[in-house]
C-alpha cells in the first residue's frame, strides 16, 4: 500500500502534473502531423528530460506518448493518412466514415476507445508487472541470454515480408553493442583510438538519427509535394445505443491490445490489425467492415492504446524494450542512472507506481484535450513542413549533444540518420538494429558468464526458464518460415488454377 | 521506356545500397575481431566470439540479399536529391561549427540555410525566425533547464 501512496505523490506532484499536461498537448500535435511518429517525439523531447527528476521527466515522455498515439487517429480520419503507424488500421474503416460525412463521429470513437483502451491497459499492467517483476528476480545471467534472443527472434519475425532484412538489421544492432570495452576482459574493441568511443556507442544520439534524422530527410525529399484537403468533420455525437454497440469491440481489443504489446517488437501497429481482424472475425455482420463500421475504428484504437502499457511491462520487469519507443524510455531512465529491471519495483517504487498512477491521468487528460480541441489539433495539419523539419532537426541535434555534451555524438547522430533513410530507401526495417543494440551487452554478457559459470557448458539452456525461451525462440523463429511455405503454396495453386485446362 | 529503365536503375541502387554498407562494415567487423586477444578463462568464448559470429552472419545475409538484386523505394533525383543532399552537408556543418561559432550563431546558420533549402522565400521567415528560433532554445535550454550550451562569440553580449 505504502508503494501506491509513494506512487500517488510522485504522480500528483505540481511538476509531475504540469509535465503531463505539457506533454499531452505536445503529443497531440506529434501524433496529429502525418510523418512524426510518437518514438520520433519522445527522441526530440528526451534532452528536455536530462535536467528533471526522473519521474516527471518519464511524465513529460509518456504523456507524449499516450497522447500522441490517440492523435495519430485524426489525420487517420480527416486525410485518410495515418498520423502514427498505430493508426494504420483505423484508416480501414475511419476513412469512408469520414467520405460520408461521418468523420466527428470517427473522431469521438478514437478519442473515448483510445482512453477506455489505455486505461484498461493501465489496469492490466499494474496487476500483472509486480508478479512479473517477482518472477524475473529469479532471472541469472543463462535466462538474461535467452530472454534476449528470444526478444530479437519475435523482433526479427515481426519484420513482415522482409525477415532476413530483420535479421540483418539486428545483427547489424548487435555489432554496434558491440564498440567498446567488452564486458569479460576489458578489452577496448571497434575503438578505432576514439577515446569516446571506449564506453559505447550512446543509443540515444543513434536512436535520434534513425527516428528522427531519417524521417527529415525523408521530409525534405517530399517538401514540395502537395498537401491533401482534410475532410470536414460533421457532427461529434453517438447516441446511447451507438455506444453500447461498440462496448464488446472495445473491451476485447483493449486486453488483446495489452496483451500484444507484452510480445516484443509487437507494438501498438501488430496489435491494432490484429484486435480488428478479430473483430471483424467474430462479429455477426461482417459484411460493413472496411465500408466505415464504426466497431472498426474503436477495436484499433483501443488495441493501438492498450499496447503501450502492454509495451512497458517487459521494459519495467526485465529491462527489455518492447518497441523502439520503450527503448527510448529505457534511455531516458538510464540517463538518470536508473536501471530498468525487476529490482526497480523496490529500489524505485515511487517512479513505478508513480507511472501506473500517471498514466491513468494521462489519459484522462488526453481525454480532457481531445474533447476541448480536437478541431484544434486538426488544424495542425496546417503547419508549414519546410519551417517545422528544420527545427526537428535542431531539436534532434539538441538531443544528441545534451546528453554528454559532445560534438561527436552528433556526428553520430547524423550518420545514423543517413544509414536510417538509407534502409528506409533499401526497405531494410529499422527497429531490430535498435533493439539488437540495447540487447548486445545484455546478450554477451549473459552468454559469457554463463559459459563461465557452467564450466564452458551449454547445459543452461536446459534450465526451466532458459529450455521455455528456447523454445518460444524455435517458434517464432519457425513462423515467418511456415507462413512464406503456405504463401509459396497459395501462390502456385492460384496460377495452377489460371492456366488454362488441357481437354485434349 | 527510358523514363522507367531509369526507375528501375534508381530503384535497384536504393536496395543495394544499404547492404553495400552492411556488407562492408561486417567485413570490417570481422577483420577486426579475428585480431581480439583469446580469453583468459577457458570456458570464456573470448572478446572476438560473438563480434566475428555477427559479422559473418552479416556478410552472408547482405551478400545473399545483393545477389537476389533487392528493389528499394528509388532514391531521389533532380531537386529532391539536392535538397536531401544539402540538408546532410548543412548537419555536416552545423556540427563542425557547433562549438566555434556557439549554439545560437551556428543555429542561426543552419536554419537559414534549410529554411531556404526547404523553399521558404518569405524574407521576414528567413530574417526572423532563425535568430528568434536559435536565442529562444538557447534560453530554454540553457537557462531553463540548465544544459549547458556553448555560448561562442556571442558570449558576452547575450543577457543571462
Amino acid at each position: 500500500m505504502s508503494n501506491w501512496m509513494e506512487g500517488l505523490a510522485a504522480a500528483f506532484s505540481p511538476l509531475s502534473l504540469l509535465l503531463m499536461a505539457v506533454g499531452v498537448v505536445l503529443g497531440m500535435f506529434v501524433g496529429a502531423i502525418p510523418g512524426f511518429s510518437a518514438t520520433m517525439g519522445i527522441a526530440v523531447l528526451l534532452p528536455f528530460t536530462f535536467a528533471l527528476d526522473p519521474v516527471p521527466g518519464l511524465m513529460l515522455l509518456l504523456g507524449l506518448y499516450g497522447s500522441a498515439l490517440y492523435s495519430g487517429a485524426i489525420p487517420a480520419i480527416l486525410l485518410r493518412i495515418p498520423g502514427t503507424p498505430g493508426a494504420a488500421a483505423t484508416v480501414i474503416d475511419a476513412g469512408p466514415m469520414a467520405a460520408r460525412g461521418e468523420a466527428g463521429k470517427a473522431l469521438s470513437i478514437s478519442l473515448v476507445c483510445s482512453v477506455i483502451g489505455g486505461v484498461i491497459g493501465v489496469v492490466l499492467l499494474a496487476m500483472l508487472a509486480p508478479v512479473m517483476a517477482d518472477f524475473a528476480l529469479s532471472f541469472g545471467s543463462a535466462e538474461y541470454f535467452m530472454l534476449a534472443v528470444f526478444a530479437l527472434a519475435v523482433i526479427v519475425s515481426l519484420s513482415d515480408g522482409a525477415v532476413l532484412k530483420g535479421a540483418l538489421s539486428a545483427l547489424i544492432g548487435l555489432s554496434l553493442a558491440f564498440i567498446g570495452l567488452d564486458p569479460i576482459q576489458a578489452y577496448a574493441r571497434y575503438d578505432f583510438g576514439m577515446p569516446q568511443l571506449l564506453s559505447g556507442v550512446s543509443f540515444i544520439p543513434v536512436l535520434i538519427g534513425l527516428f528522427g534524422v531519417a524521417e527529415a530527410l525523408v521530409q525534405y525529399e517530399r517538401m514540395h509535394r502537395g498537401r491533401e484537403k482534410p475532410a470536414t468533420a460533421g457532427s461529434f455525437g453517438l447516441s446511447g445505443k451507438e455506444w453500447r454497440a461498440l462496448a464488446p469491440a472495445t473491451w476485447w481489443s483493449s486486453l488483446s491490445g495489452f496483451l500484444v504489446g507484452v510480445a516484443p517488437g509487437a507494438g501498438g501497429t501488430v496489435a491494432s490489425f490484429l484486435a480488428y481482424d478479430h473483430t471483424k472475425r467474430f462479429a455477426h455482420d461482417k459484411s460493413r467492415f472496411g465500408k466505415g463500421d464504426p466497431r472498426g475504428v474503436a477495436s484499433a484504437e483501443a488495441a493501438n492504446n492498450a499496447s503501450i502499457a502492454g509495451g512497458i511491462a517487459p521494459m519495467l520487469t526485465l529491462g527489455v524494450p518492447g518497441d523502439a519507443a520503450t527503448a527510448l524510455l529505457i534511455g531516458a531512465l538510464t540517463v538518470q542512472g536508473i536501471q530498468p529491471g525487476p529490482r526497480l519495483f523496490s529500489s524505485s517504487p515511487d517512479l513505478v507506481y508513480g507511472l501506473f498512477v500517471g498514466l491513468v491521468v494521462i489519459y484522462l487528460l488526453t481525454l480532457l484535450a481531445g474533447l476541448l480541441g480536437t478541431r484544434l489539433w486538426g488544424s495542425v495539419l496546417k503547419v508549414p513542413p519546410n519551417i517545422m523539419w528544420p527545427v526537428v532537426i535542431v531539436l534532434s541535434v539538441l538531443g544528441a549533444y545534451a546528453l554528454r555534451y559532445n560534438v561527436f555524438d552528433i556526428a553520430v547522430m547524423v550518420v545514423a540518420g543517413v544509414v536510417g533513410y538509407l534502409m528506409l530507401k533499401g526497405g531494410i526495417p529499422v527497429i531490430p538494429l535498435v533493439v539488437g543494440l540495447v540487447l548486445g551487452p545484455i546478450a554477451e554478457s549473459g552468454l559469457r558468464r554463463a559459459l563461465i559459470i557452467n564450466d564452458g557448458s551449454f547445459s543452461f539452456v536446459l534450465q526451466p526458464v532458459s529450455l521455455t525461451l528456447l523454445v518460444l525462440t524455435l517458434v517464432a523463429i519457425a513462423l515467418p518460415v511456415v507462413r512464406a511455405a503456405r504463401a509459396r503454396n497459395a501462390a502456385r495453386q492460384g496460377k495452377v488454377a489460371r492456366q488454362p485446362v488441357d481437354h485434349s | 521506356m527510358a523514363h522507367g529503365g531509369q526507375e528501375s536503375l534508381a530503384g535497384a541502387l536504393a536496395g543495394a545500397l544499404p547492404l553495400l554498407v552492411f556488407l562492408s562494415t561486417g567485413i570490417l567487423w570481422l577483420a577486426m575481431a579475428l585480431g581480439f586477444p583469446a580469453a583468459r578463462e577457458p570456458s570464456d568464448p573470448g572478446s572476438g566470439a560473438l563480434p566475428s559470429a555477427a559479422a559473418a552472419l552479416v556478410i552472408v545475409i547482405a551478400g545473399w540479399l545483393l545477389l537476389r538484386r533487392p528493389v528499394g523505394t528509388p532514391l531521389p533525383t533532380g531537386s529532391a536529391a539536392r535538397r536531401v543532399g544539402l540538408i546532410v552537408v548543412a548537419m555536416i556543418g552545423y556540427a563542425v561549427v557547433f562549438t566555434g561559432l556557439g549554439f545560437v550563431l551556428a543555429t542561426t546558420l543552419f536554419l537559414l540555410a534549410t529554411l531556404i533549402n526547404g523553399g521558404v522565400r518569405r524574407g521576414w521567415q528567413l530574417v526572423l525566425l532563425p535568430p528568434l528560433i536559435g536565442i529562444g532554445l538557447f534560453y530554454i535550454f540553457d537557462a531553463g533547464l540548465q544544459v549547458a550550451l556553448p555560448p561562442g562569440p556571442l558570449s558576452g553580449v547575450l543577457p543571462s
